[in-house]
């Protein structure tokens, strides 16, 4: 009788050790935003969708493990990736240096510039280069996300112009269209969303888009997943993984998809 | 190009909505119990514990107070993640833990925040009963735990309810505060489905259309309570 009993505690031991490990070896989790269309939203089922989702999926499922999506507000996605909520951040997050120094980032996989909206009728929206836009914005307001490298870029390169930092995208523009802002400074992609929703009769966007490269140390390198610095091997999987992702076309055919134009960092890999 | 008020009734938002707010309901009534339970220990600790146990209440009830709510919740958020997932890789529970964590930071937080305000209106409760009654009471030969449950007690939640009422709604609010930390609550999902919408003021009117129905539905369970605790009691006002 004992022995039956033994027998069948060591089975469910070993049946429930066998599950569990199963579960947790195959489960990546991807911390995100959830609220920066289209690189990262939630749909109204509670489903990550967007390029950032698109990407993890894909990632996942080259690493043959099971993706589960964490959805936090921007400014803690790093904390939290250092306290290991999650594996990776996937989440339209730019590589700098000032974020490299706390995390490790995969190779960017994708890369995007920033550029100012403006008022339609603004003599800024043709100036020929930056010096000219800051020039003429001195004094002026403009929104920027809070925590972004956009704003990290306007303190540095143009202390003259006065910031104002909103949690999110939406927030910045409403104040924009209700004339409360000079105008904004964001990635490319959220900014033409936003003229094409609001019509264009209000707003432009200045023709000179300022570069990632024009300042690698503020606005990045690129777009990149953030990785636990301890997680080394997790870094070599991931990046391996999206270099075949950028040569096969996923991150281009997702990119078309979301954005419709291709962000794909053919530079990243060797 | 604007989405009508039908689309996004359409388009499942409502629901989403909807769920937020029942997860904000059901932190907001775990944090109460919590909080309440800190509350009337608390007081009773204030009211006839000893110096050193006064004194470690007061300092609980001072920095709880005086710290930001948000604060209070980022440090409970990020002191405890590390731990919390060492202590969930060591049982291996990790699926679990992932979801319901912020969860149970949540009701901890709107729990310790809310009992550092119940503290004193329990503490204010128990003032206002008459100690000739308890003299009465214990002269009756009533024992010392018959004396809390049959005269103390029922008073207490009476003069308590003015206060409770502040609490429980100023307690609704705070969860707003853990939507930071990634619980989907009410808050969250009203941000969320801005951004997937792009119609921020429709989502964040329905969300605040929601807090005040379940603000209004609570005022009335308080008016009822206070009806139906105050039979045999004298009017607060008269």
């Amino acid at each position: 009788m004992t022995s039956i009993l033994r027998k069948a505690a060591l089975f469910a031991a070993i049946g429930l050790a066998g599950l569990s490990t199963a579960v947790s070896a195959a489960t990546l989790k991807i911390g995100t935003e959830g609220g920066y269309p289209p690189w990262s939203m939630v749909d109204a089922s509670g489903k990550v969708t967007g390029f950032d989702a698109d990407i993890g999926n894909a990632l996942c499922q080259r690493l043959d493990m099971k993706c589960r999506f964490v959805v936090q507000a921007f400014d803690s996605l790093i904390p939290a990736l250092q306290a290991e909520r999650f594996d990776l951040v996937i989440s339209g997050m730019s590589v700098t240096a000032e974020r490299a120094k706390v995390i490790a980032f995969s190779i960017p996989y994708a890369t995007e510039d920033s550029a100012f909206v403006l008022p339609k009728d603004s003599p800024l929206i043709d100036a020929p280069d930056q010096e000219t836009i800051f020039k003429g914005l001195e004094g002026k307001t403009i929104g920027v996300q809070g925590g972004t490298t956009q704003g990290a870029f306007l303190q540095k390169f143009a202390p003259g112009i006065t910031l104002k930092t909103y949690e999110t995208q939406d927030q910045m523009q409403m104040d924009l269209s209700s004339g409360r802002l000079d105008g904004t400074f964001s990635e490319v992609t959220p900014q033409s969303q936003f003229l094409k929703k609001a019509g264009d009769r209000q707003f432009a966007m200045a023709h000179h888009v300022i570069k990632s490269s024009a300042a690698p140390e503020v606005l990045g390198l690129g777009i990149g997943a953030g990785i636990n610095q301890r997680n080394v091997e997790l870094k070599k999987k991931v990046d391996a993984a999206l270099c075949a992702m950028i040569a096969d076309g996923t991150v281009k055919a997702s990119s078309e998809k979301w954005f419709g134009v291709d962000l794909s960092n053919y530079q990243a890999c060797p | 190009m604007n989405m009508s008020l039908v689309d996004i009734l359409q388009s499942g938002w409502i629901g989403m909505l909807l769920r937020g707010a029942g997860m904000t309901v059901f932190i907001s009534l775990c944090g109460i119990v919590l909080g309440t339970a800190i509350g009337i220990a608390g007081a009773a600790v204030k009211v006839g514990g000893n110096r050193l146990a006064r004194g470690l209440v007061g300092l609980y009830t001072l920095i709880v107070r005086s710290v930001p709510e948000l604060l209070i919740i980022y440090l409970l958020f990020f002191g405890t993640v590390q731990p919390a997932a060492d202590l969930a890789d060591y049982l291996e529970w990790d699926e679990l833990m992932s979801s319901a964590f912020p969860m149970l930071i949540g009701i901890l937080a709107i729990g310790l925040i809310s009992g550092s305000y119940g503290v004193e209106v329990f503490r204010g409760a128990f003032k206002a009963i008459d100690p000739g009654q308890i003299e009465a009471a214990r002269a009756f030969g009533m024992s010392r735990a018959q004396c809390l449950r049959r005269v103390t007690l029922p008073q207490l939640l009476w003069y308590a309810l003015p206060g409770a009422n502040n609490v429980w709604q100023n307690a609704l609010k705070d969860t707003a505060l853990i939507s930071l930390v990634g619980l989907v609550e009410l808050m969250r999902a009203a941000v969320l489905g801005a951004a997937a919408t792009r119609e921020p003021m429709a989502l964040y009117l329905m969300a605040g259309a929601l807090y005040f129905i379940i603000g209004l539905f609570s005022q009335g369970l308080f008016v009822l309570a206070e009806r139906r605790f105050g039979h045999g009691m004298r009017r607060a006002a008269a």
